[in-house]
């Protein structure tokens, strides 16, 4: 009796041992790193919170993330930059100075649908595509689709390109690919920001505003509508989020494990851009004139040929798109010329 | 007797009339018209004029919010036969949407603590199981600000409603702070139930048809914590955290200290966790100096129950517990003050 009574003892002495060793050896292993969420309602917001819920999930692959919101985007990336934070959500455009591959998924007019948007997304998301993520030290790890960018208009008569001549355009002013187009079609740019395009649209300072349609509830953009204004139904461009890794302060392979959790996220996302375009009023979309869409079309990829030719897209991401848009359009004139 | 053959005259012509009512309306409608519907009428009576002032005179937030759930299909049944009690309404989907609210607090501990012990399941079970709380929560506030809606009509409008009876201003500051918290409930749930976005753009505006004094500076508070939570939502020369400050100090004054709450969450969501630690050291230290208004005191324990959540958050991310009994106002790396002398112990060892 004693001798067993001295046998369970040891072995509860053992397994205390084991179960202590191994939990130390599972904190020791688990790497807290910090990701920087750029949310324009801070920590209550609707992007910060679905980023929150990827936390267990990182968890399984040894990293415990310590997220931190920021409502200024581009003081987020900067403490990216600066190395502040180990990992960062942003826009698409703002991305572009990290990795201008992904950066130029937003071009103008490069991709004029949500089925189109899908199969880029797809693509994207193949292990094979893991090179075009990285770029030096920095890797996207995940691309969440946030819907098209529209444009807004106080004067539902300005149904053409030409008509936006002179106009004043609330234009986010640290994207050069904006700033070109709004000149490139003769309007004004007045520069603004994600915290306060709104606001001058529907006080009347700038007659036109972009903006996807997930901003038009939220930021009451059907006060500047009014009873006169339009919402022009043309896919200016295809917005999104990025999170974006420091290589180095990860394990192999957690980037294509986030990209994996992202791209299961892409359903949800998609609903969230669907409920918000049916929230705009029937009366208020601005259909284009059939004859005149392929006009606009041709503009738009004049002015992504000029931008990639100053540095601004990147060749390989227009080529993508162009690959893409063939594919549901081969006969697209575009598709023979190859030029992009 | 001559009254009693009058009476029984009368008696016989009302039978008379019962029967013949019965013949043309249907046993159904005779009930709804004649007996349900002059209940309804009575319990919402009752209810606005003494069940309401009643529970806001008690302390006991989980007695409020269990009738609250209980008592909701009840009272809004009446609505099938009668006038909708549309601003009773109001007031149980307000309390009920509390109820879910701390259930999904409890998960919402539970999941930090299984993230800090690394416990990738459990953690992901907690954060599940809140969200469905979190989405339960939200419905039933939305559901309080569309009894709101259909009673007074949408806030933020060119006009503002009729509410010169202080029930009225009362329900109107319910009705709106449940639109902000069923638009943050259905936010965090990251669940799309269909809470309009612009909610908060239509309170900020809704509070102006109130006076800031007479409701302890909520209506104010209200429209700053939309202000510094909604890009470009501010005015050019305010200062939301100015007025946050203001409202804070007026609900001290009345006792009611609700624009707390407001002033804790809209630091939270900008990250100041230390201004939100000072709003609820000062917060305990003032309940416990000043007791509550008599008349609101249900309003004074939800602004403490809310403020202890948010406590019980801070505690459970940096120690794995809440709060500690008796410990609201207080924190973890609180420096222990004490002013007794303490012995030189060298000569005993």
């Amino acid at each position: 009796m004693k001798l067993l009574k001295s046998k369970l003892k040891a072995l509860t002495v053992a397994a205390a041992v084991s179960a202590s060793a191994v939990s130390g050896v599972a904190q020791a292993d688990m790497m807290k790193r910090s990701f920087c969420v750029w949310d324009p309602v801070g920590a209550n917001g609707p992007l910060f919170n679905v980023m929150k819920s990827a936390k267990p999930s990182a968890l399984k692959w040894g990293i415990d993330l310590e997220l931190k919101a920021y409502t200024d985007e581009k003081i987020a990336a900067e403490d990216f930059k600066a190395g502040q934070c180990d990992s960062v959500l942003l826009t698409g455009t703002r991305v572009r100075e990290f990795n201008k591959f992904t950066g130029s998924l937003e071009a103008i007019g490069a991709i004029p649908s949500e089925e189109e948007m899908k199969m880029v997304l797809q693509t994207l998301n193949q292990p094979k595509a893991a090179s075009l993520m990285k770029s030096g030290n920095y890797e996207v790890a995940g691309i969440l689709p946030a819907g098209a960018i529209y444009l807004y208009t106080r004067d539902r008569t300005i149904d053409t390109v030409e008509k936006l001549q002179g106009k004043k355009v609330a234009t986010l002013d640290y994207d050069k690919a904006s700033m070109t187009m709004v000149r490139h079609v003769g309007a004004s740019v007045v520069g603004a920001s994600t915290a306060n395009f709104a606001g001058k649209f529907n006080n009347g300072s700038v007659d036109i505003a972009y903006a996807p349609a997930v901003a038009y509830t939220p930021l009451e953009l059907y006060k500047g509508l009014g009873e006169n204004g339009g919402v022009f139904d043309f896919k200016l461009a295809q917005m999104n989020f990025q999170i974006l890794i420091q290589s180095d302060r990860f394990p192999e392979g957690y980037g294509q494990k986030v990209r994996d959790y992202t791209a299961d996220r892409y359903g949800e996302a998609y609903k969230i851009v669907e409920t918000a375009e049916a929230e705009i009023k029937e009366t208020y979309w601005v259909r284009p004139k059939p004859a005149d869409l392929e006009g606009y079309t041709s503009m738009l990829r004049e002015v992504r040929i000029a931008l990639r030719d100053e540095g601004v897209y990147d060749a390989k991401a227009l080529r993508l798109m162009r690959k893409v848009r063939c594919k549901k359009n081969p006969s697209n004139a575009e598709c023979a010329e190859k030029r992009e | 007797m001559k009254n009693f053959g009058v009476m029984k005259g009368l008696l016989k012509k009302g039978v008379l009339v019962s029967i013949v009512s019965l013949q043309l309306v249907g046993c159904q409608t005779f009930k709804d018209k004649v007996v349900y519907a002059p209940a309804g009428d009575v319990m919402q009576m009752l209810a606005k004029e003494h069940t309401v002032p009643y529970m806001l005179g008690t302390e006991d937030v989980a007695v409020s919010c269990a009738m609250s759930e209980a008592l909701s299909p009840l009272l809004m049944a009446f609505g099938r036969v009668t006038t909708a009690p549309e601003q009773l309404g109001v007031m149980l989907g307000l309390s009920a949407g509390a109820c879910e609210e701390q259930r999904a607090w409890e998960h919402e501990l539970r999941y930090m603590r299984a993230l800090r012990e690394q416990r990738p399941d459990e953690a992901e079970d907690s954060l599940i199981s809140q969200k469905r709380h979190l989405v339960g929560a939200a419905k039933r506030q939305y559901g309080a600000y569309q009894n709101l809606v259909s009673y007074y009509g949408e806030p933020g409008g060119e006009e503002c409603p009729d509410l010169d009876a202080e029930f009225d201003q009362f329900i109107w500051i319910a009705g709106m702070l449940s639109g902000l918290q069923a638009l943050n409930n259905e936010i965090q749930s990251t669940s799309g139930i269909g809470v309009p976005k612009n909610i908060a753009s239509k309170v900020e505006r809704g509070a102006s048809c109130l006076d800031d004094n007479q409701w302890w500076g909520v209506p104010m508070a209200m429209k700053a914590a939309v202000w510094s939570m909604l890009p470009g939502a501010e005015p050019k020369g305010e200062d939301a955290w100015q007025r946050l400050e203001t409202a804070q100090a007026k609900g001290e004054e009345a006792r009611v200290r609700l624009p707390n709450v407001l002033y804790a969450m809209a630091a939270y969501t900008n990250g100041k966790n230390d201004l939100v630690k000072d709003i609820i050291r000062r917060h305990a230290d003032q309940v416990k100096k000043h007791p509550a208004n008599p008349e609101f005191a249900l309003i004074d324990k939800t602004a403490t129950i809310q403020l202890l959540a948010l406590s019980d958050r801070l505690w459970t991310e940096n120690t794995g517990h809440r709060t500690p009994v008796g410990g609201l106002g207080t924190f973890w790396d609180d420096k222990r003050e004490s002013n007794v002398e303490v012995l030189e112990l060298d000569d005993l060892l």
